[in-house]
């Protein structure tokens, strides 16, 4: 079977290395409240782990001095066409986010938001009082962010899966993994194989859909700038990799912290239920700061910089090191977190990092916050929803990515 | 509010004195409020005399109608006088800028000076409060503002970088008083030739009356007088004693020929009352001096306070004292609105028994009285009825708060009488010690009042007549801020006073709920504004001694 | 609910300090009016930092130093969380703040650079912490009640007695006809759908662990003190004869007590009423003395039980451990302990005795020079709601022997008032909120802060009138106080020099938040007690009663 067919979405973890895997990914939170009291700052070989929240926000916020470092898996995948995700504060870098906000517009959100949450609801009524969560909201949000970019299913594979691997390859992988390479460019190729022929076919057409394709081809054709076809390939192939991927991780993530906390999922469960998807947003948030995406974000020096410069702590990252900002551990710092242990929906804005913070804030923040909790809504609005039983009922992640939770509902 | 107190009617309680030495040189209603001369004037004068004019020269000259009483009282008295200068006053009169740069703060900056009318509750925020009359009040000192540019500091100047404020807000009234006197008869015949006389006389010396208000002091019996809402008056009074640590003042206040004893509700030292004896804090209480030397040149002696017997300062060396003997007289013209009272009050009522019809007892007089906190005839409210009468009959004001009505289901802990003394119900435990200190802490800020009410009697309280009357609030202290001011900005316009939440004294604020205490529940009536302050200002009230240095200038 | 209290003090560049106040000016301008007119005064540090009670910001100027920007802070919780909140509010603005004031010659220097360096990005909270001075004695009025705790309350308060006051339509109140326990019922009934919190039990205002330590410190430093008052006495009753030791104790404590009566009066012409009794030993602190002493017996029976032993063998070349002295050791050394703890009758009115020659020859300043400007701009700040605030600082009396009496006693003060102090009354009074003590320049100056209710004269008239006695211990070290007289008489109770001293040390405070500008101290446990009241499912009807007079 060739890859391009896979039903895997993410590289299936087996033997003693996904068990040593699975095994660190379950220890972090504890080891990295280690690192936070005594080393908050670690260097390992040319690694640096930083786990305080104050120097993980003077990482993001000093761009200048910690670059992300996404372009070389990015090239793979857009076959080194640029894209912003992968830059420093250049021009290029803001004329290219500039011409996504435009094409991608706050308006455009209560409809995303509808979208999906009536994708969610039509599946979730399907089922009979059992419901696999990843599998109901990965359909959810590529369906969603598909339509809305006006990319449909290619005829061989699946946007889903195609998307997650590119993902997983781009912030887990590194092109130095051959076999995993070959996959990943084998993938990468199809796809924008594929995503060629639908703007080609779009083109052809006269009656066109309002999406995001035919924002940039309406641009295109008026001449602006940064609207090229390939151009258009590669935004809209990175925001298919780079947003939907992301919801069937975090949101069984967060609804397995609910299912932990009955009274919170009670609380979460009668916002769904009234409506109020504000506060269900707040709850689903706080959710995700027990658990979010990744331990950290990776960066790189690219000049000597004295990290915590004047405290005890403070520590010279030569440049070129590694930097790992772990931002999961930023937000259980008691130093600048109130109580974070405690479970609070109230907590202020700069208390979540998980989006990141400062230039390479997270672009879909404002996509996430419309549509992730009307995924989980219809769910949340039935009754007695409860784990399913065994381990079924709890969640089990293949690496670092949600794989399976079961719930039951009457 | 204020009334006399302090008569000598046959069969009232004895009342203190000043010792003879003491008295001849302060000004009679020190001590007395002339309460046998019922009938009088307060004529506001405004001096507009040419530069030529020496400023004392008017006062010289008022001799001749006015005799100012002093403190030794007269056999058969059927007049009486007293007189007082604001700060603007006396720099007309031309005394010297150290002279008025002595005296006490308030008093050089006047009632209307910006953040003093916040706290007095007149005005905030560039706006008149209700509790004044529409368009301000009428009259004042016309103190004006600060320099603003005052006690810079050179050094900065380079550096300086803008952030000031705006700069103080200039009030003038349109009545201008530069002082006060006032004019006790036994009839209101004779008020009004005295008068007549008066004000023709001080037209020749280019002494203007700016405004005149009829006195009155309608005593019913044993020196009981009721205000225009027709509650007696003027009941509970500071009873000064002479302190003998560290000086031995108490030979200086008598009761019944012997050195007055501290009175242990009402006790405040003398120095509270009257400028140079010992106050609240045991020290003298701190007057204005002037120079004893003229020009710039100390060696060049000015005889004036010789002349005038005015005894050298006890601190500043080469200073006459000129406040000795003398205190600081607070006057507010407060407009009473009486029809609004009761038909307000009846309001109340209606609604309360409407709601609930088990409450037959509320009326408007039992919500008066509550506002009050007394009944009509000035028996103190108490858990079970009123309080008895003394043995002279007369309402008892040796009452304390803290044990008998912890509450205030009797006294509503917001009624007016309340809010003016506590005395000792801000007590925090209900211990002998907690509620002694609480009223020595709360006779710190007493003040004696001789105010007097003027304006007609209403025919009908329930109808307005559209005629002026109210309250002529007058009272004496030492320390403006710490006596009078205190009273008004801490206790009765406090909103958070005694643990009550968001209301101000009944009588005098603005429209506002107040809370009376009552088993099982309490309740709130909605009061509205009836006293409005129509004037008022800070004026020195001085000795003897110091009147006639002042007939020097 | 642990709070903290603190300040953050920066000396200032005198070039930059009239920027520096222009700068707090803007931001309060910006914070307490904002752009919007609809939003409340303070909104975003009332939304943004929401464990915040109290902020200040204010310049002092001073005739021998250059001026000290103040930064004095009052919220829930550890400080960490809430200087990165303040940092997200107006981190910027206080960088620009920090610019105004003087790098720092200690190890934070290297911090100040970081943060004030052109294009600094680095977090402003981190030098704030750096810098913050940790208070020698503070008061919390409302102890352990939690902002949000407080504005809940009031909430509940007047929606109590909107629903009190609720038009029945002619029937009787259903408040009115029952009991005061049913009553209590019916009104829970009726908040319990708007106040579910209700249902919980009342949050621990200070927590056993909390309550363990405060004691514990106290108990610490008194048999510290103890130690160290006695240790000459426990060295010259292990030396001498008991008798001899004790007749010399006797024939000392004799000639000081009768030197101290004969000075014990004030000097001719500074006599003063003192108001407020004086209690120098209340069954408090009776008891925790005679638990101190009995604590520093044990203690020091522990430590000199060994060193006779230890003697003892080396004297006899015996073997160092022999189990049959052990007891008789003890018995020795409690006795020798005991014997020298009696001695603190000696050192301690010594000591006062030694203060009263310093107190007699002190310099009082009856009128210090007032600036009128800065009193202007301090007044007219003042009284626009039922809290003010005071911010002063005075320089501190020099001399070995006062300077640790001074450290001392703040330290011991501090501790006492953390225990007994907590049902919000601090003496008479019940109008401080928030207020504070802390040293400034190597224990040269003395600041003070205080955040209290109605008006500065009146709170001042309360630490005359009720309070003078502590007040006066705690802050008579200060250079021009008025005359004090064994440490607790008279000082305060000059009241005009008292209060015009105080004029003169304070400063304008140029930015103050309250996160509850309309309640005092006693409203607000008032307040708590309706709460608390409301919580219960069911009341006595003497509790209901009693409860009653709250509404």
């Amino acid at each position: 079977m060739s890859i391009l067919e896979t039903q895997d979405c993410y590289r299936p973890q087996r033997g003693v290395r996904g068990w040593i895997g699975g095994r660190f990914i379950a220890w972090a939170p504890a080891l990295l409240g280690l690192l936070r009291r005594w080393k908050p700052i670690l260097h390992l070989f040319s690694t640096w782990v930083v786990t305080r929240y104050d120097d993980v926000v003077e990482i993001f916020e000093t761009d200048a001095a910690f670059g992300v470092t996404y372009a070389e898996n990015l090239d793979v995948i857009t076959d080194k066409q640029p894209f912003f995700l992968g830059m420093r504060d250049t021009a290029d870098y803001r004329r290219q986010l500039a011409g996504m906000r435009t094409v991608c517009t706050a308006a455009d959100l209560h409809r995303l938001a509808d979208d999906a949450e009536a994708r969610a609801q039509a599946m979730v009524d399907a089922t009979d009082g059992r419901i696999e969560v990843v599998g109901l909201v990965r359909p959810a949000a590529f369906d969603t962010i598909a339509r809305y970019f006006g990319v449909p299913e290619p005829a061989v594979g699946s946007l889903s899966v195609w998307g997650s691997r590119l993902f997983e390859f781009q912030f887990t992988g590194s092109p130095a993994d051959k076999v995993w390479l070959a996959d990943v460019e084998q993938i990468a190729a199809a796809f924008r194989v594929h995503i060629d022929g639908v703007i080609a076919a779009r083109k052809a057409k006269v009656d066109r859909p309002d999406d995001v394709l035919s924002r940039c081809l309406t641009l295109q054709a008026q001449g602006a700038a940064g609207y090229s076809d390939v151009e258009i390939r590669t935004a809209l192939l990175c925001m298919i990799v780079g947003g939907p991927p992301q919801p069937p991780m975090v949101l069984p993530q967060a609804l397995e912290q609910l299912l932990r906390r009955p009274a919170w999922l009670a609380v979460a469960q009668q916002a769904a239920r009234a409506g109020d998807d504000g506060r269900l947003w707040a709850i689903i948030q706080e959710a995700m700061r027990f658990d979010p995406l990744g331990p950290g974000l990776k960066r790189i020096a690219l000049q000597d910089w004295t990290l915590a410069r004047g405290t005890s702590s403070a520590r010279t990252i030569t440049k070129g090191s590694n930097v790992v900002a772990a931002f999961s551990s930023a937000m259980m710092d008691a130093r600048r977190i109130p109580d974070p242990k405690r479970f609070d929906p109230d907590r202020q804005p700069h208390e979540y990092v998980h989006f990141g913070h400062g230039l390479h804030i997270c672009f879909g923040l404002q996509i996430n916050k419309a549509t992730m909790p009307r995924m989980l809504k219809p769910l949340l609005a039935r009754q007695n929803l409860r784990r399913a039983r065994g381990s079924a009922g709890h969640l089990r992640k293949n690496g670092l990515f949600s794989d399976r939770l079961v719930v039951e509902f009457d | 509010m204020a009334l006399a107190s302090v008569n000598s009617i046959p069969g009232s309680p004895p009342n203190w004195k000043l010792a003879p030495s003491l008295a001849i040189d302060t000004q009679g209603i020190v001590a007395s409020g002339f309460g046998k001369l019922e009938t009088g004037r307060a004529l506001f004068l405004e001096f507009t005399w040419p530069a030529s004019v020496p400023g004392g020269a008017w006062l010289e000259a008022l001799q001749e109608s006015v005799t100012i009483t002093h403190g030794v009282p007269a056999a058969q008295q059927d007049r009486a006088a007293a007189i007082a200068f604001t700060g603007t006053g006396l720099g007309y009169m031309g005394l010297g800028e150290q002279a008025l740069a002595s005296f006490a703060r308030p008093f050089r900056e006047g009632m209307y000076q910006e953040d003093r009318m916040r706290r007095l509750g007149d005005r905030r925020k560039g706006a008149w409060q209700e509790s004044v009359i529409d368009g301000g009040p009428v009259w004042s000192a016309n103190t004006p503002p600060r320099d603003p540019a005052e006690g810079k500091l050179d050094w900065m100047l380079p550096y300086q970088v803008p952030h000031d404020g705006a700069p103080e807000e200039d009030i003038r009234t349109p009545l201008t008083v530069h002082a006060l006197l006032m004019l006790y008869t036994r009839t209101e015949e004779d008020s009004r030739l005295w008068r007549d006389d008066v004000v023709a006389l001080l037209a020749r010396h280019h002494v203007d009356v700016v405004r005149q208000l009829e006195l009155l002091l309608d005593v019913e019996h044993q020196g009981i007088s009721r205000e225009h809402l027709g509650f007696a008056d003027g009941l509970s009074q500071p009873a000064p004693y002479g302190l003998t640590v560290p000086k031995d003042e108490s030979g200086l206040v008598t009761l019944e020929g012997r050195p007055a004893a501290r009175d242990p509700v009402q006790g405040v030292p003398l120095g509270e009352v009257l400028i140079g004896y010992q106050n609240g804090h045991s020290e003298p209480a701190p007057g204005p001096v002037v120079p004893t030397w003229v020009g710039g040149d100390p060696s060049k002696i000015d005889p004036r306070p010789e002349q005038a017997k005015l005894p050298p300062h006890s601190l500043a060396e080469g200073f006459a004292d000129l406040g000795l003997n003398g205190s600081y007289l607070v006057v507010r013209e407060l407009k009473q609105d009486v029809a609004k009272f009761w038909t307000s009050l009846e309001e109340n009522a209606a609604r309360i028994r409407a709601q609930d019809p088990t409450a037959n007892h509320v009326n408007a007089e039992w919500i008066a009285e509550r506002v009050i906190g007394r009944g009509r005839d000035g028996h103190l409210l108490c858990p079970a009825g009123y309080r008895k009468p003394d043995r002279y009959g007369l309402p008892d004001n040796g009452f304390l708060f803290r044990s008998d009505d912890p509450h205030g289901v009797g006294c509503p802990p917001g009624s007016h009488v309340r809010r003016a003394n506590p005395r000792d119900a801000l007590a925090p435990k209900d211990d002998q010690e907690s509620r002694e200190t609480l009223l020595q802490a709360a006779n710190n800020h007493r003040i004696l009042r001789r105010g007097r009410k003027f304006g007609p009697k209403i025919a009908d309280p329930k109808v307005d007549d559209e005629r002026d009357r109210g309250l002529l609030f007058m009272c004496l202290n030492t320390d403006i801020a710490r006596q009078f001011e205190f009273v008004q900005q801490t206790w009765l316009l406090n909103p958070a006073f005694a643990t009550l939440f968001g209301e101000v004294d009944p009588l005098l604020g603005p429209a506002g709920p107040m809370t009376i205490r009552e088993k099982p529940l309490r309740r709130t009536v909605d009061v509205r504004t009836y006293v409005q302050l129509a004037g008022g200002d800070y004026f020195f009230l001085p000795s003897m001694a110091a009147l006639r240095y002042l007939a020097l200038l | 609910m642990r709070q903290t209290t603190l300040c953050v003090p920066l000396e200032v560049k005198p070039e930059s300090c009239s920027r520096l106040v222009a700068l707090i000016e803007d931001l309060k301008r910006a914070e307490d009016k904002g752009s919007d007119p609809r939003t409340a005064n303070f909104f975003r540090l009332h939304n943004q930092i929401p464990t915040l009670h109290f902020l200040s910001m204010s310049v002092f100027p001073a005739a021998e130093f250059d001026p000290m920007f103040i930064i004095e802070a009052n919220f829930d919780g550890p400080p960490g969380p809430f200087w990165r909140q303040i940092d997200a509010v107006a981190g910027e603005r206080i960088r620009a703040m920090i610019r105004c004031c003087k790098r720092p010659r200690d190890d934070t220097g290297a911090l100040y650079d970081a943060v004030t360096e052109p294009g600094s990005k680095v977090a402003v909270a981190r030098y704030l912490e750096a810098r913050t001075e940790q208070p020698s004695v503070f008061h919390h009025g409302n102890r352990g009640l939690s902002r949000d705790r407080i504005l809940e309350d009031h909430q509940l308060f007047l929606a109590v007695r909107a629903e009190i006051d609720r038009p029945t339509g002619g029937r009787p109140s259903p408040y009115r006809t029952g009991t005061a326990a049913q009553a209590q019922t019916l009104l829970r009934a009726a908040m319990l759908p708007v106040f579910p919190w209700l249902d919980d039990p009342a949050p621990k205002r200070i927590s056993l662990s909390e309550r363990i330590s405060d004691i514990f410190r106290l108990l610490r430093f008194i048999v510290v003190a103890l130690v160290a008052l006695t240790l000459p006495g426990l060295l010259l009753a292990a030396a001498l004869r008991w008798q001899v030791y004790l007749s010399m104790l006797g024939i000392t404590a004799i000639i000081i007590f009768a030197l101290l009566f004969k000075h014990r009066a004030a000097i001719a012409g500074t006599e003063v009423i003192n108001r407020g009794k004086v209690h120098l030993l209340s069954p408090v602190k009776l008891l925790l003395l005679l638990v101190g002493a009995a604590l520093t017996i044990f203690l020091a029976t522990l430590v000199v039980t060994p060193i006779i032993l230890a003697i003892d063998a080396i004297g006899r070349f015996a073997t160092p451990f022999d189990t049959a002295a052990i007891p008789i050791a003890a018995r020795e050394a409690a006795y020798v302990a005991a014997l020298g703890v009696v001695s603190v009758f000696v050192t301690l009115p010594l000591i006062v005795l030694i203060l009263r020659y310093n107190e007699m020859r002190d310099s009082a300043q009856d009128r210090p020079p007032q600036d009128e400007r800065m009193l202007r701009e301090m007044i007219r700040r003042e009284d626009w709601i039922a809290q003010n605030h005071m911010g002063s600082i005075v320089l501190i009396k020099p001399g070995i022997l006062r300077s640790i009496i001074i450290r001392a006693g703040h330290y011991g003060l501090g501790l006492f008032l953390r225990v007994t102090a907590t049902d919000g009354y601090l003496g008479s009074m019940r109008t401080v909120h928030f207020a504070h003590w802390a040293f400034l320049n190597n224990h040269s100056r003395l600041l003070f802060f205080s955040n209290f209710d109605h008006s500065w004269d009146s709170y001042l008239d309360d630490f005359i009138e009720k309070a003078h006695a502590g007040l006066t211990l705690a802050w008579g070290s200060g250079i021009g106080f008025p005359p004090t007289r064994l440490l607790v008489y008279d000082g305060a109770s000059h009241g005009r020099q008292f209060k015009n001293w105080a004029l003169a040390s304070r400063t304008v405070s140029r930015l103050w938040y309250s996160a509850y500008p309309d309640l005092t101290v006693d409203q607000i446990e008032r307040n708590h007690q309706i709460a608390n009241g409301l919580r219960k499912r069911s009341m006595t009807e003497e509790e209901a009663t009693a409860w009653h007079w709250l509404l």
